[in-house]
């Protein structure tokens, strides 16, 4: 126990005399190992963070493309629709006996960047995130009015919006809009509590609101009472179709069998998908990519430890007096083998855990950037068993390796390092 | 006429006409899907396959040999052990429900609605990728899918599902698995040489 308590105080001190390239070794070893674990990391977070963004939905219904692509569109607001459902199908499959409530999604516009969804107060309602949790309201209430708005956390607080600010919706998803629908302001009547969803990133109006940005219904004198309530004018401003719905069921047992009859939908071509199905066949799709990405990074971590050996072996040459010292004042071939096991495996756990720090922090710093990109929230939770394991990995490697260098120090004879070479 | 055996929610999920796959997007020969749905203790199993990896041909039988496959295949899957495998804890719960296309001599608007969609992508795709003679048939311009239907009790959950249709049907290369519960979604596809689905929180 003493004896190994000696050994890592003398490889450490001995690191700390070369900290030039020991600390470079660090780093490359450090880099490769946050490369692995951020690739890790990524990969799960995006799984939970997408099957957290919907909840007891039963199917998603839209316009007859691929099942991922209405999933990416119509819950993550990633890509564009490529064609709507019309009003009346809509109301016919909300009409039928096996559906409890229905939420109707209309996209298209954007406020400054932010995604304008229409909707009605089922969303309030029956929208459920991360295993059931509904949306809650941080201030205000539910939209009424034809031009109220209820705004995502994300939106209010990067806009600095608060409720009863007035606020422009343009058409197009652009950060820059060419076309301004100015004519008709919309009042913010509530912000709702962060979910760590893409629901943060929304602009919410009623779908009444949306046709009438886009309709002559705005410059209207009517529409300058702003208090006009949605319900009032709903036959005036009824919207001709939808982007997609999200279907509630009475019971689950029903499934298959509403999922057929919108499939077979003769009126106009529909689709409807589950979920949880479309979310594990684009794992499988990402599967393979996955896997790619793993096996590179484990590469680059195997890089990264050759890259530490050739050091250890090349300050072999440099260090043949240090070893000579330590044997002539008493130190056994046993003690330079294990001084240089014990370098190395120092230099590696160390890099592995600045790897593993590292990680975390880029993780938190990305946080924001992902979220508007990518539609999905990076939780930098505490290190789990996958970090754990790739420490111990590392380190084990490490040590693998350096029985090579540590060999070839034990092999050298007492006079090698004090006979002067001519 | 199609045989059908009707029993509570099982009615809807089983297609109506013959020719199941007229308005249907995918038919991949050798291809089935077997979804599965769970609410509390009852449990209702769905399979659908192309005809032709049941009993060989995707038409009116033409001979009395392609008729008895027709009976065969009818007797076959009204047998759910034949189709699916659950665990000894789920029992079966009323009658299955079976959609055998062209079967019966007595046959009238299904098939004639079936012959009259044409749908010569199709038929090019099946000539060129299955080797099949379709393009010298006459019925090459129609997809047809067998559907069978069971409903079940499990009290305690479903620890696994075995798709023993891939043992049963030599035609069928994979089963693609989509089981909804609750709490869980399995997508998985089974294969002769692994025909059972581990369901995790079923």
């Amino acid at each position: 126990m003493r004896s190994s308590a000696i050994l890592f105080s003398l490889a450490a001190k001995s690191l700390l005399n070369r900290r030039l390239t020991a600390g470079l070794t660090v780093l490359s070893v450090a880099v490769s190992v946050a490369l692995l674990i951020g690739v890790d990391r990524v990969r799960t977070e995006a799984r939970t963070s997408f099957t957290n963004t919907i909840s007891g939905a039963d199917l998603i219904v839209g316009a007859r493309s691929g099942p991922i692509n209405l999933l990416l569109y119509s819950v993550f607001r990633i890509g564009d629709a490529t064609n709507n459902i019309g009003w009346d199908s809509y109301q016919e499959i909300r009409a039928r006996g096996e559906v409890a409530w229905t939420i109707p999604i209309s996209l298209g516009d954007s406020h400054r960047g932010f995604r304008v969804m229409g909707t009605d107060d089922g969303y309030f309602e029956h929208y459920r995130f991360a295993r059931g949790r509904a949306l809650a309201f941080s201030d205000g209430d539910v939209f009424v009015h034809v031009n109220d708005t209820v705004l995502g956390a994300d939106v209010a607080e990067s806009l600095g919006y608060a409720v009863g600010d007035a606020i422009i919706v343009s058409h197009g998803i652009g950060d820059v809009s060419f076309e301004d629908h100015d004519e008709l302001p919309f009042k913010v009547t509530g912000i709702l509590a962060r979910t760590g969803t893409p629901v943060d990133r929304t602009v919410h109006v009623t779908l009444a609101g949306i046709e009438a940005i886009h309709s002559a219904w705005a410059t209207t004198p009517r529409a300058r009472e702003s208090v006009v309530a949605a319900e009032a004018v709903e036959e005036e401003l009824k919207p001709d179709a939808i982007t997609a719905c999200i279907v509630g069921l009475e019971s689950r047992l029903m499934l298959f069998g509403l999922q057929r009859f919108i499939n077979e939908y003769t009126a106009e071509p529909l689709m409807a998908i589950v979920p949880g199905v479309t979310l594990q066949q684009l794992w499988e799709l990402l599967g393979a990519a996955e896997a790619a990405l793993l096996v590179v990074s484990i590469l680059v971590v195997a890089a990264g430890l050759v890259g530490m050996l050739t050091t250890l072996l090349t300050s072999l040459a440099e260090r043949r007096r240090e070893m000579a010292v330590l044997r002539s004042m008493g130190a056994g071939a046993r003690l330079v083998f294990g001084l240089l096991l014990a370098e190395a495996v120092l230099l590696a756990a160390v890099a592995a855990l600045s790897g593993v720090v590292v990680v975390h922090l880029a993780m938190l710093a990305a946080r924001p950037l992902v979220l508007a990109e990518f539609g999905f929230y990076l939780h930098a939770g505490l290190p789990g068993g996958f970090d754990l394991i790739v420490v111990a990995a590392v380190t084990g490697a490490a040590g693998l390796l350096a029985s090579v260098p540590a060999w070839r120090a034990f092999r050298l004879s007492l006079a090698d390092g004090l006979t002067v070479r001519t | 006429m199609t045989y059908r055996t009707a029993v509570g929610a099982l009615a809807l999920i089983v297609g109506h006409g013959a020719v199941a796959a007229e308005t249907h997007g995918t038919h991949e020969h050798g291809h089935a899907v077997l979804k599965l749905v769970q609410e509390g203790a009852e449990v209702v199993v769905h399979f659908q396959s192309p005809l032709d990896s049941i009993v060989g041909f995707e038409h009116e039988p033409e001979n009395d040999e392609q008729r008895t496959a027709l009976d065969e295949a009818m007797r076959t899957v009204q047998v759910a052990e034949n189709i699916v495998r659950l665990p000894a804890v789920c029992t079966l719960d009323g009658e299955p429900e079976v959609n055998v296309p062209y079967l019966g001599d007595n046959d009238g608007d299904d098939h004639d609605k079936a012959d009259e969609h044409s749908d010569t992508a199709h038929a090019e795709h099946e000539s060129t990728e299955d080797g099949h003679d379709h393009d010298t048939d006459e019925h090459a311009d129609v997809h047809a899918d067998l559907e069978a239907a069971f409903k079940y009790r499990c009290e305690d959950g479903i620890e696994w599902l075995e798709a023993t249709a891939l043992a049963t049907f030599g035609g069928l290369e994979e089963v693609e698995l989509q089981a909804v519960g609750s709490d869980a979604t399995v997508v998985e596809t089974l294969t002769p040489a692994s025909p059972r689905a581990a369901l995790t929180g079923f």
